[in-house]
């Protein structure tokens, strides 16, 4: 009788609920597009990875943009006119911008968004930790002053979204983590509508943005969170999503020159991926033994594993990147005879060694199999131990393995100096092989305040060679970003601070 | 029945302390750092230290354990650092959606699994119970995650007749929530097209899930159709021209259910198991997957309550079975007594 009447129930619901729910809406205005993961957070000052920045980047805006094409080339945001004065920056802000609640944009959202970045200390604080105090100096005037004279604030503020006093102050008791961490109000182009946990978060277009959008924009946007890039990359083909990132490199040089579809190239990596040695466990403590692993290293066989599209880095800093060395540092390649040497200097013979490798990058696999069969032919052997993240990174830094296999890039546009201090300074996160240099650790530190590019770019060449002297790191490859976007789409762009994401504002339909 | 059913609820209750301790500890091991992690790569020692701090994992490790199952008394999950909300919370908007997968697998399971159980236990030997035989043995010796791409690849990318992941379709308005079960869901939003779009939805991760479990479930029930049968009530039924049909579900059938339950109870431990994979590879958005992206970036509290809740499905469902067993046949009830 229940099982009659439930039945009945749902029948009864099926006649009469059919008014008020659609399901198969007309919807040709909207954009899905696959990320690899679903974020921890939305507040812009905890934001730490490539699918938190897809949703912070297209709902909340910046002071200061960038030219992708030159990323020293700065561009007008929130901030119109900028000018810098020793250690005090003045910025003239854009006038009539609104949040999406409707209240306005001024100089106390930039002091209130900059002091709660800086008291909670994460996400892209790091690059501008470097500000000691933020005056609110009129509505549309906001000063800020560093500890040091700095030629970087400008270019790293193009990192910074900014938030609204109101939202800052309203939530203060926790400094607003909660409601950040799932709640958004920006002056961005997009609006945030709902995130629905392990599936998507939806955005719509704002179209009082004080910006330019295309000539068809999207009204709306599903960010998809599909774990597997198989899926991402088949989702893509079959239609379901509009774009996707981290689509896996064989599949998206076959998906971008199929049919139907165009390939989008840029830079963004740095190294793809880097093998860190650990400078205090043995044999890797031994700078010759270093030398050997660089030298007997066959990059042939990671550029080919990326079917042709990389390139050997000479050192820690792409040739693309503002003020580069790189052109005038000699080329890494594999020696095997100089290996052989290098091996004999250091005394070691028949030595082991273990490498961690974060889980879920195939690429990471590869180069630690390189590094094992290259080192093989020096009578080393290497044991890979495929860990998660955390696990491989704490593996090394505890003095449990030798090596780490890390994917490089810089979130700053132009300056390098935060790179350094994350990876080769003392105390930085990705420092797991625990490199010290003195010389280098003064060099970052005066790099920011040398006003001069020339002079700036003489430093910076001495930094970049301290640390290939070192032998800390090997470089395996340098790939280049591989988008396929179908031809029914337009607009993407590579942005070489940010990985592989979409900035929604500039996509649109053909 | 009443003191048997208490007996096994302090079991079942014991059983998931257990659970809790031994992973509680285990988790522990790994030498991980989740505030590492809920800090970013790039902050400081001291802004990793006062997260420590703020979750209590700087504390002493029988301080944090006596904190834990203490919160875990009262109802308290503790505090998921990857989506920095309530496990409990998580739990509720992942539940439904695991429930579904599970229920409409299982009985989907039932249904084929014993319809080839009988169509093999007609003749025993026979070509159609080989066949069968066959069929099943390969489906369970795919492994989880290759049938899973294997039958995207096919009914997705090639044929285009199913999607390649999710719970509904990707541009379409979800029904309104009411119970969770997005079947249900469509129909009482009065949808039917969503109703369809949902099962559609649904077949390619049940279908791996119950490919995969057929061959025990089939053989196992087979076996007992085929022991019942030889019984000396059924040749007595045949004698008295009772139809095959007949003896089969009204005689047969009920004799050889115990076993048959028994079986189906394993066979669900192993679909809660396995249902990790399957949502990974749909993108099915249920605790599987939520377990999932715990693990990744050892998330303590979400993996120890996982633990207790599959722990605790696989409990009630064998006091449900334990339940069912003296209803189904009348001898296990005077045993028990």
């Amino acid at each position: 009788m229940k099982l009659r009447n439930g039945i009945l129930g749902i029948a009864l619901g099926l006649m009469m609920g059919g008014v008020s729910y659609s399901a198969f809406a007309d919807d040709a205005s909207t954009f899905v597009y696959a990320d690899a993961g679903e974020p921890s957070t939305i507040d812009p000052a905890k934001a730490n990875v490539n699918w938190e920045f897809t949703v912070t980047r297209n709902i909340y805006d910046r002071l200061i943009d960038f030219d992708l094409a030159d990323p020293s080339k700065l561009l007008p945001a929130l901030a119109t006119e900028w000018t810098q004065d020793g250690k005090v920056w003045t910025f003239k802000l854009r006038d009539g911008v609104t949040f999406h609640d409707g209240s306005p944009f001024d100089a106390t959202d930039v002091k209130a968004t900059l002091d709660r970045l800086l008291k909670i200390g994460q996400g892209q604080s790091y690059l501008v930790d470097d500000i000691a105090s933020v005056t609110v100096v009129d509505p549309m005037t906001v000063k800020i002053e560093t500890k040091q004279p700095t030629v970087f604030l400008a270019s790293n503020l193009s990192r910074i979204e900014m938030l609204s006093h109101v939202d800052i102050d309203k939530h203060k008791d926790d400094q607003g983590q909660a409601w950040f961490n799932e709640n958004a109000n920006g002056t961005g182009p997009y609006e945030f509508v709902s995130w629905t946990r392990g599936t998507q978060i939806e955005l719509k277009r704002n179209d009082k943005w004080w910006g330019k959008f295309p000539e068809k924009p999207f009204d709306r946007v599903l960010d998809r969170f599909v774990t597997d890039g198989a899926n991402r990359a088949r989702g893509l083909e079959g239609g379901e999503f509009d774009l996707a990132n981290f689509v896996p490199l064989d599949e998206a040089l076959r998906i971008g020159t199929s049919s139907g579809f165009h390939m989008v190239e840029g830079n963004n990596l740095w190294a793809w991926p880097a093998i860190y040695l650990n400078m205090d466990l043995a044999p890797t403590n031994n700078k010759d033994f270093r030398d050997a692993l660089v030298k007997a290293f066959d990059y042939n066989a990671m550029v080919q594993s990326f079917q042709g599209k990389a390139e050997v880095g000479r050192g820690p800093i792409p040739a693309w990147f503002p003020g580069s060395p790189e052109k005038e540092e000699p080329e890494i390649k594999t020696d095997l005879d100089a290996a052989k040497a290098a091996l004999a200097k250091s005394g070691l013979a028949n030595a082991k060694m273990k490498c961690s490798v974060p889980a879920g990058f195939p690429e990471f696999r590869f180069a630690a199999t390189v590094l094992q069969s290259s080192a093989q032919q020096l009578g080393v052997t290497v044991e890979i131990e495929e860990q998660p993240f955390v696990e491989a990174i704490t593996a090394i830094k505890s003095d449990k393995s030798n090596c780490f296999v890390l994917g490089n890039a810089n979130l700053s546009p132009s300056d390098a100096t935060k790179f350094f201090s994350a990876h080769y300074l003392k105390g930085g996160f990705y420092n797991s092989g625990k490199f010290f240099d003195q010389t280098l650790q003064d060099l970052v530190a005066k790099l920011p305040t040398i006003a001069d590019a020339t002079e700036r770019g003489k430093l910076l060449k001495q930094a970049a060679d301290i640390v290939v002297d070192s032998h800390y790191v090997i470089w395996t490859a340098r790939p280049k970003t591989v988008v396929p976007e179908p031809d029914r789409i337009g607009g993407y762009r590579i942005d070489p601070a940010e990985y592989i994401n979409a900035r929604f504002w500039e996509m649109y339909s053909k | 029945m009443i003191a048997f059913l208490f007996k096994r609820l302090v079991w079942g209750l014991l059983v998931l302390i257990a659970v809790a301790v031994i992973t509680f500890f285990l988790s522990r091991v790994v030498p991980a750092d989740p505030a590492a992690f809920l800090a970013g790569q790039n902050a400081s020692e001291e802004t990793v230290q006062r997260i420590r701090a703020e979750h209590g994992l700087d504390r002493p490790l029988p301080e944090q354990f006596a904190s834990y199952m203490i919160g875990l008394a009262k109802g308290d999950l503790g505090q998921s650092i990857r989506t920095r909300r309530s496990v409990s919370t998580d739990l509720k908007q992942y539940l439904p959606a695991t429930l579904e997968l599970l229920t409409f697998s299982f009985v989907l399971y039932l249904a084929i699994s014993f319809s080839l159980a009988v169509l093999a236990a007609r003749h025993p030997g026979g070509t159609v119970d080989g066949t069968i035989r066959l069929i099943t043995m390969i489906g369970t010796g795919i492994p989880v995650f290759w049938l899973g791409m294997t039958l995207q690849f096919f009914f997705f990318y090639k044929l285009h007749w199913l999607p390649l992941g999710a719970r509904f379709p990707i541009r379409e308005t979800v029904p309104p929530v009411v119970s969770g079960f997005l079947l249900i869901d469509s129909l009482l939003a009065g949808s039917l097209s969503a109703f369809l779009a949902s099962l559609k939805h649904l077949t390619l991760p049940a279908a791996t899930i119950v490919v995969n479990l057929l061959a025990v479930g089939t053989r196992l029930s087979r076996a007992a159709l085929i022991q019942e049968q030889s019984r000396l009530y059924v040749r007595t039924a045949r004698g008295k021209g009772l139809s095959p049909n007949r003896i089969l579900f009204k005689h047969i059938l009920r004799n050889a259910l115990s076993p048959i339950l028994t079986a189906t109870t394993m066979q669900f431990g192993y679909m809660i198991s396995w249902v990790i994979l399957v949502e990974v590879i749909f993108d099915w958005p249920g605790i599987g997957l939520y377990a999932y992206q715990s693990f990744q970036v050892f998330d303590y509290s979400p993996v120890i309550a996982l633990a207790i809740v599959s722990t605790a499905g696989f409990v009630i469902i064998n006091l449900v079975m334990d339940l069912l067993y003296p209803v189904i046949d009348p001898r296990v009830q005077s045993v028990g007594s």
